[in-house]
C-alpha cells in the first residue's frame, strides 16, 4: 500500500490523495483500499476497460446477494 | 511503487473482490475466477492510450453535469498528478475512474445501472475476439460520449438503446409489476432478471460463478416465459425436465459415438435414444433422436475402419479405403471440435448474451445436415463394401459415384481417387515394367506361379473378372493384361533384355492420389490413350523381336511349304525317294534311314535354298505302328518348334498340322499312284496290242483309272485352292495386320481350324472322311489289280514271244518248227491264260462297282453337307451328271437342295 515504500512514501501518498480526490469528484464509489488496488492493477498494464467492467459486475453481484435478503426482510 | 508491483494481479484481484463484495476469500472464489477470466481474456486494452483525450472526456463529463468548479478542481488535481510522476499509466487509472464515474445527481440509478452497464460491457469487453477489438476505438473515442450515452439511456429506458438487452435495464415494466415495492428495491430486483439471463448459461456450465438457484430465482421468475436456458445442467435428473443445453452437450458426445448422460445407445433397437425415464419434451426428444443418427452412422464407419485397419490381408486398396474414411472422419471430428469450442466459449462467457450464436438442437440440426449426408454416404459405402476387396471394392465405390448429387459425387470421387490409387499403381508397374506386385490379390491380373515358361503366354496370366474395377472396361483390362504379358514374355521367353523404359516411352506414373483423380476424371481420354500407347508400343516391339530374332513369319511359311505340302518339287522328290522304303511293312522302317532320305530330298530340290534355321527343324516322324501297316501309313514329316515360336505353334497346333499332313500325304500318294497307273497303261498299251483278247479288260481299266484320276484331281484342286490357299491368304493378311501376338495366335488357330474342318478331319465329317478313305483304298486295290493284270499279261506276252522265237530258231536250224507236243503245251497255256481274263474282268467289274458306289455315297454326303465349299465340290465331281444319272438318291437330294435354294430365293 501507500506505506510500503519508504523512499517514495510521500510522493505515493500524495498521488493517492490526488487520485482519491478525482475519484470522489467523479463519484466512482471506490474507497481508498479499492482504489489503491485498482491503481496497482492499472500500473501492471491491465486493461482499465476490463477492470471497470469487473468492478461493476462485482458490485452488481453483491447487490443481488443482498437484494433477496432485502426482499425477504 | 516497486513494492507495489511485487504482488501479482491475481492476488490484487482477489483482494479487490473481497473488498467490493465484503466477503471472505472463500466466498468470493467464483467471482474471483470470473474476474480473472475477464481480465485475462482482455489483457490488451482496446482503447487508445491517450491521457489527454481521457482527461478531456472527464472534463466534458463534469461540465455536462454543470459542475464547472469540479472541472476546474479536476484540472488542478490532474496537473498535480502529472508533476508527481509516480504513476506510469496515468491514463489507465483515469480511464478506470471515468468509466466508474456516476452522476451524483441520480443516486438511485446507481445500483440499477450496473446491470445495464454490465450487459453492454460484456459483449464489448468480455469478448476476446478481434471483432470487439476494432469497435471501441470508434465507439469510445469516435463520438467520445460513451459514458454520457450510457447515462442517457439509463435515464430514459433501456429498451430503445439497448435493444435485445432491454430486460437487463431498469425498464418501467418490472417497476410497474413491482408496484408495491419501493423504488430502490424495484431497481434492485431488476438486475436479477438481467443477471438471470446473463448468468444462467455460465452458471450451468461453470459453477464457479453460480449464484445458486435459490438466490437466482427472483419472485417474478416463474412467471417469466423465457425458460429455455434457465435450467442448469445439474437439474437434469430424473425428477425435472432436461434442458436443451444439456441435450446439446450430450448430442456432441453422441456425435462421436460416446454415450451421453441422457442419450444412450440402446442395444436392442440399435440406435441412440433418450432414456425413456428422463422427462423431456417431445420435440426435443425427436430432434435429438434425429441428430443422434449421426452418432450411429459414425459408429458404423468407425467399426469398419477399426476392424480393417489392422487386417493386413485386406490389402492396399482396402487400406486406402480405410484411410480415406479416416480422412472423412477427421473432417467430421474437426467440425465437432469447433462445436465443442463454441460450447466452451458459451460456457466461458457465462452469459447467454447473444442468443443468435447459441448452440441449440435446432441449429445443430441445420448445421449437421451436410455432415449427416456425408456420413450417410460413407455408411452406405461401408455397408456396400463389406466383404469386398481390391478392384471389387473400387467398383463398389465407383458405383456410388453415379449420383446426381454433386456433393455426394465429389465425396465419392475423392474416396475413389484414393481407393483407385493403389490399383493404378499396380497397373502402371504392370504395363511399364511387367511386374506384378500384388501381394493380396487385389489387381485384376492374376499370375499362376506353377506355369512354366513354355506356357507363359497362354496360361500364366489371367484376368480376375471380379477384380476389374467398373471404371475400366473389359477391353482396357484385356489390353492391360496383354501389355504386361508381352513384357514378361519378352523377358522370360524371348530373353530380351531391353529395359522396359525403351519399349514404351515411359510416361510418368501416378505418384499421388491427385494424379489418380485426374486420370479417373478422364478415363476415356488420357487413360485410354496411355493404355493404347503402351499396348501399341509393347506389342509392336514384341512382334518385331519375334519376326527379327525368331523368324516367326518364316516359320509360318515353312509350315505351309513342308507340312502342308506347299513345296511341290520337294514333296514329289521325297515321295520318289521314299517309295521303295515305304512300301515295306512299317515295322522294318528305321528313322535314321528316312532322315537320310529326307536330307537327300532337301539337297536335291529348291528346299536347299531355305533358311538353315528352318531346315534343321525339319524331321521325319513315324507314327505308332499297328499290325499290317505299311510305311505309307506311319510316315510323316515333323517340324521342331521351341522357345518363343512354340507359343504360336503349340503342341495342339502341331498335332493338327500332323493330322493335316497325313491327310494331304495320303491324297498326294493317291495322285502319285494314279500317275503310276497311267504310266503303266501308256507303256503297256502298245505291247499288249498283240493280245486282242485283253482289250476288253484294258478298256475297263482305262475307264476306271480315268474316273479315279478325275476324282483325285478334283479332290486335289479342292484341297489346294479351296482349302489351303484361301485360308493361307486369310491368315497371311491377318498376320500382316496383327497388332499383337494374340492376334497372330488367334489367326493361326482359325487357319488350322478351317483347314481341319475343310479337309474333313473334324468330327462332323467323319463319315465323309471314311468314304474318302474307302475310295483311296479302292484306288490302291485297283493299282494292285492292274499291276497283277499287267504282270500276268506281260508274262504271257513274254512266253508267247519266246515261243515264236523258238519256232523261228528251229526253222533257221532246219528243224521242225514245233513238235506236236510243244504245240499242245503252248495251246494249253494260252487257253489257261485266256481263261483268267474273264476272272480279271469280273474282278475289275466288282472293283468298279464298289468304287462307284462309294463315290456315290460320298457325293450324297457331300450334297447334304452344310459347308458350301463341299457342296461345290460335289458339283465339281459330278459335273457331267454321270453319277446323278445312276444314283436316284443323288438325284433326289440334289433336286431337293436346288428346290430348297429356289424357295429360299
Amino acid at each position: 500500500m501507500a506505506s510500503a515504500s519508504s523512499a517514495n512514501l510521500n510522493a505515493v501518498r500524495e498521488t493517492m490523495d490526488v487520485l482519491l480526490e478525482i475519484s470522489r469528484l467523479l463519484n466512482t464509489g471506490l474507497d481508498m483500499e479499492s482504489l489503491s488496488i485498482c491503481v496497482r492493477l492499472c500500473e501492471q498494464g491491465i486493461n482499465p476497460e476490463a477492470l471497470s467492467s469487473v468492478i461493476k459486475e462485482l458490485r452488481k453481484a453483491s447487490e443481488t446477494l443482498k437484494a433477496p435478503e432485502n426482499c425477504t426482510n | 511503487m516497486a513494492t507495489l508491483d511485487q504482488k501479482s494481479p491475481n492476488v490484487l484481484l482477489q483482494s479487490l473482490c473481497c473488498r467490493i463484495t465484503g466477503k471472505s476469500e472463500a466466498e468470493v472464489a467464483q467471482q474471483f475466477q470470473y474476474a480473472v477470466r475477464v481480465i485475462g481474456s482482455n489483457y490488451a486494452p482496446t482503447i487508445e492510450r491517450d491521457e489527454f483525450l481521457v482527461t478531456e472526456k472527464i472534463k466534458k463529463e463534469l461540465l455536462k453535469q454543470r459542475r464547472e468548479a469540479d472541472a476546474a478542481l479536476f484540472s488542478e488535481l490532474h496537473r498535480k498528478l502529472q508533476t508527481q510522476g509516480v504513476l506510469k499509466h496515468r491514463w489507465s487509472v483515469l480511464y478506470l475512474l471515468l468509466s466508474l464515474s456516476e452522476d451524483p445527481r441520480k443516486p438511485s440509478s446507481r445500483v440499477g445501472n450496473y446491470g445495464a452497464l454490465f450487459a453492454q460491457a460484456l459483449p464489448r469487453d468480455a469478448h476476446s475476439t478481434p471483432f470487439y477489438c476494432a469497435r471501441p476505438q470508434s465507439l469510445a473515442l469516435g463520438y467520445g460520449e460513451r459514458s454520457s450515452g450510457l447515462s442517457a439511456s439509463m435515464a430514459t429506458s433501456g429498451i430503445s438503446s439497448l435493444g435485445v438487452y432491454a430486460l437487463n435495464g431498469p425498464t418501467p415494466t418490472p417497476q410497474s409489476l413491482l408496484a408495491g415495492h419501493p423504488p430502490q428495491s424495484a431497481a434492485g430486483v431488476a438486475p436479477p432478471m438481467g443477471s438471470r439471463l446473463a448468468w444462467a448459461l455460465p452458471a450451468s456450465s461453470s459453477p464457479s460463478l453460480a449464484l445458486g438457484p435459490a438466490t437466482i430465482r427472483p419472485p417474478l421468475g416463474p412467471s417469466h416465459p423465457n425458460t429455455r436456458a434457465v435450467r442448469p445442467r445439474q437439474d437434469g435428473d430424473a425428477a425435472g425436465e432436461v434442458s436443451e443445453a444439456a441435450l446439446v452437450r450430450d448430442i456432441l458426445y453422441v456425435f462421436q459415438g460416446i454415450d451421453g448422460k441422457f442419450i444412450k445407445m440402446s442395444t436392442q433397437d440399435n440406435c441412440y435414444r433418450i432414456d425413456s425415464k428422463v422427462m423431456v419434451s417431445k420435440s426435443l426428444r425427436d430432434t435429438s433422436s434425429r441428430l443422434s443418427e449421426l452418432g450411429w452412422l459414425h459408429n458404423k464407419v468407425c467399426k469398419y475402419t477399426d476392424a480393417r485397419s489392422l487386417d493386413r490381408a485386406f490389402g492396399l486398396v482396402g487400406q486406402s479405403f480405410c484411410a480415406s474414411l479416416h480422412q472423412e472422419l477427421k473432417e467430421y471430428y474437426r467440425l465437432l471440435s469447433v462445436l465443442h469450442s463454441q460450447m466452451q466459449v458459451e460456457d466461458d462467457q457465462g452469459v447467454n448474451v447473444c442468443t443468435e450464436n447459441n448452440l441449440t438442437l435446432r441449429r445443430l440440426l441445420v448445421w449437421m445436415y451436410d455432415p449427416k449426408v456425408r456420413l450417410k454416404t460413407l455408411a452406405a459405402l461401408v455397408d456396400f463394401c463389406q466383404g469386398r476387396k481390391g478392384g471389387e471394392l473400387a467398383s463398389a465405390v465407383h458405383a456410388y459415384g453415379k449420383t446426381g448429387d454433386p456433393q455426394m459425387r465429389a465425396l465419392v470421387q475423392h474416396i475413389l481417387s484414393l481407393v483407385s490409387h493403389p490399383i493404378l499403381n499396380f497397373l502402371y508397374r504392370w504395363i511399364y515394367d511387367g511386374e506384378l506386385e500384388d501381394t493380396y490379390h487385389e489387381f485384376f491380373v492374376a499370375s499362376d506361379p506353377n506355369v512354366k515358361t513354355d506356357r507363359l503366354w497362354h496360361d500364366k496370366y489371367s484376368l480376375r473378372k471380379s477384380m476389374i474395377p467398373s471404371f475400366i472396361t473389359m477391353d482396357q483390362a484385356r489390353k492391360v493384361l496383354l501389355i504386361g504379358k508381352s513384357i514378361n514374355f519378352l523377358h522370360q521367353v524371348c530373353h530380351d533384355r531391353t529395359p522396359p523404359g525403351k519399349i514404351t516411352p515411359a510416361s510418368k506414373s501416378t505418384d499421388t492420389p491427385k494424379d489418380a483423380a485426374e486420370l479417373l476424371s478422364d478415363l476415356e481420354g488420357a487413360f485410354q490413350e496411355k493404355i493404347d500407347a503402351a499396348y501399341f508400343d509393347t506389342s509392336k516391339y514384341l512382334l518385331d523381336v519375334l519376326n527379327r530374332n525368331y523368324l516367326l513369319l518364316e516359320h509360318l511359311q515353312a509350315m505351309r511349304r513342308y507340312l502342308l505340302l506347299g513345296q511341290g518339287d520337294f514333296i514329289r522328290h521325297l515321295m520318289d525317294l521314299l517309295k521303295p522304303e515305304l512300301a515295306r511293312p512299317a515295322t522294318t522302317l528305321y528313322q535314321h534311314n528316312l532322315t537320310g532320305i529326307l536330307e537327300t530330298a532337301v539337297r536335291a530340290t529348291n528346299a536347299q535354298y531355305d533358311n538353315v534355321e528352318i531346315l534343321k527343324r525339319l524331321d521325319v516322324r513315324l507314327l505308332e505302328v499297328s499290325p499290317g501297316d505299311t510305311g505309307w501309313d506311319v510316315f510323316s514329316l515333323d517340324y521342331h518348334v521351341d522357345g518363343p515360336i512354340a507359343t504360336v505353334f503349340t503342341r495342339e497346333c502341331m498335332g493338327h498340322y500332323l493330322r493335316v499332313f497325313n491327310f494331304l500325304w495320303r491324297a498326294k500318294r493317291m495322285e502319285y499312284i494314279l500317275t503310276d497307273i497311267w504310266k503303266g497303261q501308256m507303256c503297256n498299251a502298245k505291247l499288249l496290242k498283240t493280245m486282242p483278247e485283253l482289250s476288253g479288260v484294258l478298256h475297263q481299266c482305262h475307264i476306271l483309272a480315268s474316273e479315279m484320276v478325275h476324282f483325285i484331281h478334283q479332290m486335289q484342286y479342292y484341297i489346294t485352292f479351296e482349302v489351303l490357299e484361301c485360308s493361307w491368304d486369310e491368315l497371311w493378311n491377318k498376320v500382316q495386320q496383327a497388332q499383337d501376338l494374340d492376334h497372330i495366335i488367334a489367326a493361326h488357330e482359325v487357319f488350322l481350324d478351317t483347314i481341319i474342318s475343310r479337309c474333313l478331319l473334324d468330327n462332323n465329317s467323319r463319315s465323309l472322311l471314311n468314304q474318302l478313305r474307302a475310295i483311296f483304298d479302292q484306288i490302291i486295290e485297283f493299282q494292285n489289280a492292274q499291276d497283277s493284270l499287267y504282270r500276268s499279261a506281260l508274262e504271257e506276252l513274254a512266253l508267247q514271244l519266246q515261243f515264236k522265237e523258238k519256232k523261228q530258231q528251229n526253222e533257221e536250224e532246219g528243224l521242225w518248227r514245233v513238235t506236236a507236243e510243244q504245240e499242245a503245251e503252248e495251246k494249253k497255256r494260252i487257253r489257261e491264260f485266256q481263261e483268267t481274263i474273264p476272272k480279271m474282268c469280273s474282278q475289275l467289274r466288282i472293283l468298279t462297282h464298289f468304287y462307284q458306289s462309294i463315290v456315290q455315297q460320298f457325293l450324297v454326303l457331300l450334297t447334304t453337307s452344310s459347308d458350301e465349299s463341299l457342296r461345290f465340290l460335289s458339283f465339281r465331281l459330278d459335273f457331267n451328271e454321270h453319277y446323278r444319272a445312276r444314283e436316284p438318291r443323288l438325284r433326289a437330294s440334289i433336286g431337293a437342295t436346288r428346290g430348297r435354294r429356289m424357295s429360299n430365293v
